[in-house]
C-alpha cells in the first residue's frame, strides 16, 4: 500500500438499500455505488432475497439494473450460520436476524439500511459494535465530509 | 449502428444486395404498410445478442436453500425506503 493511502472501508448493504438502489437510481442507496472510498459487500441471503422481490414488484429493466449494480459489490461467500441467527432473534425482529448476523461476521466497517425503525436501536447498534449502522445519506455524509 | 427503414416491396428485389450490406453495424428494418415488421440483420450479430439475452436471463442469485431466509417486501415498506433514501 502507497504512503498515506488508508485502505478502504467496507460497506454491507441490508436488502432495503439494494433494493431501493434498484428502484431508484437519484437516491442515496444508489450514489453509495459511485463512492471510490467504500467497498460495497452484500450477503447471498440479501441478493436472493432482493432479486425475487425486484422480479416480482418491479419492472424488467430493474432486474437488468440489479444486475448491473451487483457486478461492482463483493460477496460474502459464507451462507447463514444458525448459531449466530439464534444470537441475533434476541435482539431485533426476526426478519432482520440474519441480516444482522451476516452483518456482524462480515466484519464490514457499517452496516447500511433504510429500515431504521428495526436496526437504528440501540440493542443492535450494541451488539454490532465496533461495526456501525447507518443509513446510506449518513454515509455519504461521513464519506464527503 | 446504422439503421435503415426499407419497404419489404422495394427490399424484394434488393435482397442479395442488402444481406452484403449487413454488418455489427448496419441493419435494415423492412416495413409493411408502413409499419415496421421484420428486420435484416447480420448472423454473427444475431447470435451475439440471442446469447446475451440467454445469459442475462438464466443468471440468478436465487438459492433455493437460502429462501426460507427471505421475505416478500410490501408495498409499504418499498414506499418508506425511498422517502428515506430521497436526497
Amino acid at each position: 500500500m502507497g504512503k498515506g493511502r488508508r485502505s478502504l472501508k467496507t460497506a454491507f448493504l441490508d436488502s432495503s438499500v439494494l433494493f431501493t438502489a434498484v428502484n431508484s437510481p437519484t437516491g442515496g442507496s444508489s450514489k453509495l455505488f459511485t463512492f471510490k472510498e467504500i467497498k460495497l459487500t452484500v450477503s447471498k441471503t440479501v441478493l436472493a432475497e432482493v432479486e425475487k422481490n425486484v422480479r416480482n414488484k418491479l419492472k424488467s429493466y430493474h432486474l437488468e439494473r440489479f444486475f448491473m449494480l451487483v457486478r461492482d459489490i463483493e460477496i460474502v461467500g459464507r451462507n447463514p450460520d444458525d448459531g449466530e441467527i439464534r444470537k441475533t432473534v434476541k435482539i431485533i425482529a426476526k426478519k432482520d436476524a440474519v441480516i444482522l448476523a451476516e452483518a456482524k461476521s462480515s466484519q464490514a466497517s457499517y452496516l447500511v439500511t433504510l429500515d431504521k425503525k428495526d436496526f437504528l436501536q440501540e440493542k443492535p447498534k450494541k451488539y454490532l459494535k465496533p461495526q456501525r449502522i447507518l443509513t446510506p445519506k449518513e454515509l455519504i455524509h461521513l464519506v464527503e465530509n | 449502428m446504422t439503421t435503415n427503414i426499407i419497404p419489404v416491396t422495394k427490399a424484394r428485389g434488393r435482397l442479395g444486395e442488402l444481406a452484403d450490406e449487413v454488418s455489427a453495424e448496419t441493419l435494415f428494418i423492412l416495413t409493411k404498410g408502413g409499419l415496421p415488421k421484420a428486420a435484416l440483420v447480420d448472423i454473427d450479430y444475431l447470435t451475439d445478442l440471442q446469447n446475451e439475452v440467454k445469459n442475462f436471463y438464466s443468471q440468478t442469485f436465487i438459492d433455493p436453500s437460502l429462501m426460507k431466509y427471505t421475505r416478500d417486501f410490501s408495498n409499504e415498506e418499498i414506499e418508506r425506503w425511498e422517502k428515506e433514501d430521497a436526497l
